[in-house]
């Protein structure tokens, strides 16, 4: 290009400074919302994907009924593909900061996977220390105590070690990269935040989870990333699978030993238990025993006594008796004594007499006794002399041996002798006894005279020895009387001395009966104490006897053992980010397509009016011989330059702001970090290459046509465009009718299609984008309300264990007072079946007539028959999904195994999830675990959900009121999102209108300056022009409405979800207002160029025509 | 002299060009009567067209006194001038200035429509001779029709005055003819005062009243006593 192209063009480009700018608005525009949007979802993709890599955010989250051990942690590291693995605690407990008790997540601060992103502060040293929420605490935070609840209960309070923290820093987790902290049955329902501890803060055995980072391929999200994570994932699970069932192996048998040491604890118990009981009756029974005996030893002593006493009274009597007879008996022994001296005194002659007697006798035996002698001696002495000889031969022949020669001679001779002796001897004898028989006669005299003496003298002894006798006697009747009475005497003084043994001995037994009658006493509260013991000893094994069944039914409950492999798809926020941010992706890509078309037309028409502006000069060049394509040029680097301009702004105020924007939006519901601009070289030349292109080829195409004339044809001023008569006036009737105004305003609307196409797309456009971003909203924003204003009509759902709360009322009486209505119901989950497909589902199995006051079954057309038994109604989405219609059998299958056939009899509105439901006798052994209840008082029932979730048996209540609120949170963002888009339809809407009416007014200066020497007055001149804007605002916004339903419908498609059925609707408010701020907007900026409109001079009409 | 029905009393125009100040035109004083055909004529930029633009209440003036009817114009705010315009003025461009996409009636009635008393757009036309043409374009008719249709339209507004910017400037010489006829017949019949505006001295044989315009001021107002009729004209 030389000088004075340059200067022509630059000079061109200040003449149209406005028509410039429109080129570069509309392209900037066009180029930076596409630019714009379709980086927005890579830049929150990848601003989130570098956070949770930064912050290694887990692959897999594993978790096991019976926790996990460090040796778990360390298998898990070994495994191959896994980068990091660790195992953390967490519980969830009620805690205080400041006055607020709120339900936390007290999680431990991992360090290798999932770390915490410090915020601010710093992070915990010790045990004592913690990080908070940033998104639940504040800076003013820091240096705050946050102590857990003594409202929670032991179980929760014994997983700490520590009760009391001191916020040191404030951090954010990769865990939640949404606003969500998920639910639990504390509290009010949901998590106010997490709190991150140090390990050593928990008192835990075991791990409850062990996150694994794998440090896999591929964006979030990606097919990539999915594909390595599930490659990896059943060699995970299967290593899970196989440390759990160790892990039950080894709790199996220790629960076991304790379990039977308990058992042997308590047969020690029992064995003792009945020992003591034997003893105690043992020692009772000694106890009455000796109680008896004592008794009876009193008994026996009290009737001694009374012999005692009996017998002491008799002596008394008896002693007078005694004494005479002892007088008595004296008298006769002074007689019989005097008897005695008289025989005495009689014996004395008889003894001389005998004394003379002896003297003759012991003569008369001298005399004989030496004649006897004197005869004798000769005789006795031969006898001796034979009996030595005898004697003597005996030895001999004793001596004599048997062996010896001779013996037989020898033996003959003494025997011989012998018998010679033997012979001589007797012949001695024989003369020794015939001599002493002479003296016999006289010994016989002498004999019978002693005999005679012998006599007198043993009867003079007899009676001598009867007076001695008689002597003796009463010596001794004397001694006996003597003795009877000092006996007397004696038993005088020993009867008194008993009788005060006897008094004596009755006061002891006094004294001994009352200590056996307080033996008594105490044996009987003895035993009685004993009994309570044993009682007492006895319920206290009972009782320990059902703690150990209980606690091997517990132990079967508690070592049920169940694995969990999780992947980021569980986590909430992940998950709920790819729905959202593919709302954006779902919106780039389906509005830059009118921006593009818009651009298009703007540049068409443009570029028309200014080469029809520009027709003499061109004319002028073409005669001085410049040639076409040189004069083209000027155009091409008009259009183009202006497309570049445009594009460079758009693109980068695209890529920077819309983001950010977005991000901004999103930041409601996602704040983690800071944003990542995503900038895409192969976008920005896209950009560039569509915008140069399709303005070149505009320009190329507008300027052919005028180039190809002549130039004297050009330098002659084009004759006016005939008027023509438009099609609604062949419509005389209605034609007629039309004030003349309108007629024109009508005719001059239709006078350039190319126009009109242009506004009904700018404007179409800018309504369709409004409608479009209502309707979202509205499809979105309002299901909570109609979810929960229509149709469930409850204000919240119970759940229950019907095992506590069985179905005879018991539930009923926790809210009878205080909820409106409710209804009671068994629900479950279901698999929902059809011939060729199928879909988890809720069933719910409820009395139609209850259920009635708070869910709503209803089609478009009006309420539902409650379904009878064998019969079902299917929730309206779940029906779109799985195509079924009213009458179709499908079948039903239960998380408890059973299945069920039935036949769908109507197909219900619901919003959110997807249910089936049914009456009771349906579902044989269903057992009612679910309420629904309506509680119409100003809290929206959280005063009654509090206090239910406190009562034993309930499990869960969840309130709509919450739930309600958590949706319309998340639309918060939407709303920026829809702002966004009314802003970027204003902006279209503002330069299509602007540079259409500016094209409209310079083409019709004239026209206007007539006008007004006519006599129009500056409204009249305005609406003459600017009625057609109007009008066709009017019908552009139209089109626009129709237009935006269906793209409503097309960008609803794409964000559709799974377990949410929007309301696919676009209300009567919103179409409304799409229009309303269409229209709005098309009187916005034909305000703005009235004010050209006023700028004209009408000493233009008088010009000639260029 | 206060009573005649136009009236210029020492009237100056000044334009402002940035610093500079033009002075369009200056000492203007002249009077026309009611139902006069008045020829104002000169060179190109001697102030003729400021003089019109005055006259036809399209530009105010910086000195002196215009009254119209009795009413002085140059008192007028913008609207009131609006008002003169719509009520009193009829205008007749050199280039027609009609409505593109409107029927030859249509232009007529856009101007009608503007008054109460308008005549029937339908009427002037056949007057003007175009009763067969009525429902064509403008670029369906030829130029002498569409001045035709031009005129129409100011007379269907049945001014006080019809202001005639050289009516004949873009017409070859027959047709140019046949409008001024027609512009005084119209006068002749209807009573109108007629101004024309034109730098084609010939034009000053068929008026009553011929005002001379030189270096922005009047050089002389001259009653024409002979008045021939157009056909009669030649130039």
């Amino acid at each position: 290009m030389d000088r004075f192209s340059v200067k022509m063009l630059l000079r061109s480009i200040k003449g149209s400074l406005g028509r410039y700018l429109a080129i570069v608005a509309i392209i900037a525009l066009g180029v930076g919302f596409y630019a714009g949007l379709q980086s927005s979802q890579p830049a929150m993709l990848e601003t989130a994907d570098s956070y949770l890599r930064d912050q290694r955010m887990y692959d897999f989250q594993l978790m096991s009924t019976l926790g996990l051990t460090k040796g778990d942690v360390a298998a898990f590291r070994q495994l191959e593909g896994v980068e990091y693995a660790e195992g953390a605690y967490f519980a969830d407990a009620l805690a205080v900061l400041g006055s607020h008790e709120e339900p936390y997540r007290f999680m431990s601060i991992t360090e290798t996977v999932c770390t915490p992103y410090l915020t601010e502060g710093r992070m915990p040293e010790n045990a004592n220390e913690c990080l908070g929420d940033a998104g639940a605490f504040s800076s003013d935070d820091i240096g705050r105590r946050i102590s857990i609840s003594d409202a929670n209960d032991g179980d929760t309070l014994g997983l700490f070690e520590q009760r009391e923290f001191t916020i040191v820093g404030l951090a954010k987790s990769p865990r939640y990269i949404s606003y969500d902290r998920g639910s639990t049955s504390l509290g009010s329902g949901s998590f106010s935040g997490f709190v991150l501890l140090t390990e050593e803060a928990f008192d835990q055995e075991v791990y409850q989870e062990i996150l694994l980072y794998c440090g896999l391929p591929g964006e979030m999200y990606s097919t990539e990333y999915i594909s390595a994570r599930d490659k990896l994932e059943p060699e995970v699970k299967a290593l899970l699978n196989s440390r759990g069932a160790m892990r039950y192996k080894q709790l199996r048998s220790e629960a076991d030993k304790e379990l039977a040491e308990a058992r042997a604890e308590l047969d020690e118990g029992w064995e003792e238990y009945h020992e003591g009981e034997e003893e105690v009756q043992k020692e009772l029974s000694s106890a009455r025993a000796k109680l008896y005996q004592g008794q009876k030893e009193i008994d026996d002593g009290l009737a001694e006594i009374e012999e005692k006493q009996k017998e002491i009274d008799e002596g008394w009597e008896q002693i007078p008796g005694a004494l005479q007879e002892i007088a008595d008996n004296r008298a006769m022994l002074d007689e019989k004594e005097k008897e005695l001296q008289q025989g005495k005194a009689a014996l004395e002659p008889a003894i001389a007499e005998i004394q003379a007697g002896e003297q003759q006798l012991a003569q008369g035996k001298a005399q004989l006794e030496a004649t006897k002698n004197a005869v004798l001696w000769p005789l006795e002495q031969a006898i001796a002399l034979i009996d030595g000889q005898i004697s003597q031969t005996q030895q001999e022949i004793d001596a004599l041996d048997p062996e010896d020669l001779g013996y037989q001679t020898r033996l003959a001779i003494l025997n011989a002798r012998m018998e010679q002796l033997q012979g001589r001897r007797e012949t001695a004898v024989a003369s020794r006894d015939s001599a002493a028989e002479k003296f016999a006669p006289q010994e016989a005299e002498i004999a019978a005279a002693e005999a005679q003496l012998n006599e007198a003298k043993a009867q003079v002894a007899a009676a001598q020895a009867e007076i001695a006798a008689g002597e003796q006697a009463v010596a001794e009747g004397r001694a006996q009387l003597d003795a009877a009475e000092a006996e007397i005497e004696n038993s005088k003084v020993t009867m008194t001395e008993g009788q005060k043994q006897l008094d004596e001995g009755r006061v002891q037994l006094e004294q001994a009966q009352r200590q056996v009658n307080q033996g008594w006493e105490e044996y009987e509260e003895g035993k009685a104490e004993a009994e309570r013991e044993l009682a007492d000893g006895k319920k206290e094994l009972e009782d320990a006897e059902a703690e150990l069944a209980q606690a091997i039914i517990d132990t079967d409950e508690k070592l049920k053992l169940e694995v969990f492999t999780l992947n980021r798809e569980t986590n909430s926020g992940y998950v709920t980010f790819e729905n959202d941010t593919s709302i954006i992706t779902a919106v780039a890509g389906a509005f830059p397509v009118f921006f593009v078309l818009i651009a298009a037309l703007v540049c068409v028409t443009t570029m028309t009016r200014m080469i029809n502006d520009e027709r003499t000069q061109i004319g002028t060049l073409k005669a001085m011989g410049f040639s076409g394509r040189v004069i083209m040029r000027k155009y091409l680097w008009y259009s183009g330059s202006a497309a570049l301009v445009g594009c460079v702004l758009g693109f980068v105020l695209g890529v920077t702001v819309i983001p950010w924007i977005v991000w901004y939006a999103y930041n409601i519901i996602y704040s983690y970090t800071t944003l990542k601009l995503y900038f895409s070289l192969g976008m920005c030349a896209a950009c560039m290459a569509v915008a140069l292109l399709s303005t070149i080829l505009v320009t190329v195409l507008t300027c052919r046509k005028e180039l190809s004339e002549r130039p004297a044809e050009l330098i002659r001023p084009k004759a006016p465009k005939a008027g023509k008569r438009i099609l609604l006036e062949r419509i005389k009737p209605l034609w007629k009718r039309l004030s003349f105004l309108s007629k024109v305003t009508l005719r001059n609307a239709f006078r350039h299609p190319s126009r009109v196409m242009l506004m009904m797309l700018g404007v179409g456009g800018c309504t369709a984008l409004l409608v479009a971003g209502f309707g979202v909203k509205d499809s979105i924003a309002d299901v909570p309300d109609y979810q929960y204003g229509e149709i469930s009509r409850y204000e919240m759902l119970v759940n229950y264990d019907p095992d506590v709360l069985d179905t005879d009322g018991k539930a009923e009486v926790l809210w009878k007072d205080r909820a409106d209505a409710w209804a009671l119901s068994y629900q479950v989950n279901a698999e929902l079946k059809t011939d060729t497909e199928s879909h988890s589902v809720k069933l719910v199995a409820a009395q139609g007539t209850a259920l009635k006051n708070v869910v709503s079954l209803q089609d478009g057309s009006g309420e539902l028959e409650y379904p009878g038994k064998g019969e079902a109604v299917v929730t309206e989405h779940l029906a779109d999904l799985l195509e079924i219609s009213a009458g179709d059998q499908v079948t039903l299958e239960t998380d408890d195994g059973d299945s069920l056939r039935l036949t769908v009899t109507g197909i219900a509105k619901n919003y959110l999830g997807h249910y089936i439901y049914v009456s009771p006798e349906t579902v044989p052994g269903a057992k009612n675990n679910a309420a629904y209840l309506c509680d119409s008082s100003e809290d929206g029932g959280e005063g009654l959900a509090a206090w239910l979730r406190s009562q034993d048996g309930v499990s869960y209540v969840s309130l709509t009121l919450r739930e309600k609120e958590t949706v319309r949170q998340s639309m918060q963002s939407l709303n920026m999102i829809v702002l966004l888009v009314v802003v970027c339809a204003a902006a279209l809407a503002f330069i299509v209108l602007c540079n259409l009416t500016n094209i409209n007014i310079m083409e019709r200066v004239r026209e206007v300056a007539t006008v007004k020497v006519l006599g129009f007055n500056p409204g009249e001149t305005a609406s003459y022009i600017l009625r057609e804007n109007l009008l066709l605002s009017i019908l552009g916004g139209a089109v626009g409405l129709l237009l935006g339903k269906l793209l409503h419908r097309f960008v609803m498609e794409l964000i559709q979800v799974d377990y949410m059925c929007y309301d696919v609707r676009v209300s009567a408010l919103s179409y409304l207002l799409a229009f309303g701020i269409t229209v709005l907007f098309a009187m916005a900026a034909n305000f703005a160029m009235s004010f050209k409109l006023e700028k004209i001079n009408m000493t233009e009409s008088l010009k000639s025509v260029e | 002299m206060a009573d005649s029905f136009i009236s210029f009393d020492s009237v100056k125009k000044d334009y402002q060009a940035g610093e500079v100040t033009v002075t369009a035109l200056h000492d203007v004083s002249f009077q026309i009567e009611q139902g006069e055909i008045c020829v104002i004529v000169g060179e190109s930029g001697a102030g003729k067209t400021t003089l019109l633009n005055i006259l036809g209440g399209m530009d105010n003036l910086t000195e002196g006194r215009v009254t119209v009817d009795g009413a002085e114009v140059s008192s007028f705010g913008k609207k009131e001038l609006t008002a003169y315009r719509r009520n009193d003025v009829g205008f007749v461009f050199q280039f027609y200035n009609l409505i593109p996409n409107l029927t030859a009636l249509e232009n007529v009635e856009i101007a009608a429509q503007l008054k109460k008393d308008s005549l029937d757009p339908a009427t002037v036309l056949e007057q003007v001779g175009l009763k067969d043409r009525m429902g064509n374009f403008p670029a369906q008719l030829s130029g002498g029709e569409q001045q035709r249709v031009a005129i129409a339209r100011a007379l269907a507004k049945n001014p006080k005055l019809l202001l005639c910017d050289e009516p004949t400037g873009a017409l070859d010489y027959n047709t140019g003819k046949a409008i001024l006829k027609l512009l005084q017949d119209t006068s002749r019949s209807t009573g109108m005062t007629v101004i024309i505006i034109t730098h084609n001295k010939a034009l000053c044989a068929m008026a009553d009243r011929v005002i001379r315009v030189k270096s922005g001021t009047i050089c002389s107002v001259q009653k024409n006593e002979e008045i021939i009729p157009v056909e009669e004209i030649e130039w």
